[in-house]
């Protein structure tokens, strides 16, 4: 969790500067950072078949204490 | 400086002691780590400051070789810093992908907002701190509220919803024009806290839940 937030962050932090240097405007960074945020979505969506699963699971076990 | 050194003070006296284990520690391991993080923070650095090709490039080569190293190091450590095994539990590698691609968005927005408010919108300095206080406070309270919720609810609704909520507040964040009052800005950067307090508790408790208790340690730490 940590190294995650660390190296998203100056990822993200970088590519402010990288596109500022490149003078860009900076609502494109915006558009970016709803575009990864997009993509953590997608992430997020495609386990939950996994987790509804592992919940189920968890559910059963502890019913069956 | 005080404060690192209060924490410091308080994990000694709140953190359980432990034998330590002889040659249970991956050196090679940790400087090869080291060495990647460091490089890739200095490219980074490099790249924000539009710094030569040769000089940014020499650095992602360096981060490249380092990461090469460390994942081979990894694969025949006896105990490695980073057991390469989480990741073939799919619900882990997922919740880290979200995690990393939503603090990249945080990243970006934060940096990018404050240019934003201070160059384009004439806030001070202070003033553009305002602005950002509600995203922080959001946080404070959905957090916990979020993290009892997911006892109840599929994790992944909860933070699929956040995540949705949190792209509202950039699209809407993104939006903004030198119209939007301040009233106009607090209200976006909420709603983002909100989404992000919502999303985060949930998924790190997805990291720690997909992983066997021996792994958790290695969770926290990825």
């Amino acid at each position: 969790m940590s190294t995650t937030r660390t190296v998203g962050q100056s990822f993200g932090v970088a590519l402010v500067g990288a596109a500022l240097a490149l003078g860009w405007p900076v609502q494109v960074t915006l558009w970016l950072g709803a575009a990864t945020t997009l993509l953590a979505l997608v992430a997020s969506v495609a386990r939950m078949p996994l987790a509804r699963r592992a919940l189920h699971a968890r559910r059963a076990s502890s019913a069956g204490q | 400086m005080p404060l690192g050194l209060c924490s410091l003070w308080l994990a000694k006296r709140a953190l359980p002691r432990e034998e330590p284990r002889k040659g249970s520690f991956d050196v090679a391991g940790a400087l090869l780590s080291i060495v990647m993080l460091a490089s890739f923070f200095i490219a980074m650095d490099a790249v924000s400051h539009a710094a030569p090709l040769w000089q940014s490039g020499g650095w992602v080569l360096l981060a490249v070789l380092a990461c090469a190293g460390f994942i081979a190091r990894q694969r025949r450590a006896p105990y490695p810093l980073l057991p390469l095994s989480v990741f073939a539990e799919l619900r882990f590698t997922l919740a880290v992908s979200a995690s990393g691609l939503a603090f990249i968005g945080q990243g970006l927005t934060f940096v990018a907002l404050s240019f934003f408010y201070q160059e384009q919108m004439g806030f001070s300095p202070l003033e553009t701190a305002w602005l950002f206080t509600p995203w922080p406070l959001a946080i404070m309270f959905v957090g916990p509220v979020a993290g009892r919720l997911a006892d109840r609810i599929n994790p992944s609704i909860l933070s699929s919803a956040g995540l949705g909520l949190l792209i509202i507040g950039l699209i809407a964040l993104a939006l903004v024009d030198e119209s939007t009052g301040v009233a106009g800005s607090l209200w976006r950067t909420a709603l983002c806290g909100v989404g992000f307090g919502l999303f985060q508790p949930p998924n790190n408790r997805e990291m720690m839940g997909s992983l066997p208790p021996s792994a958790v340690p290695t969770s926290r730490a990825s």
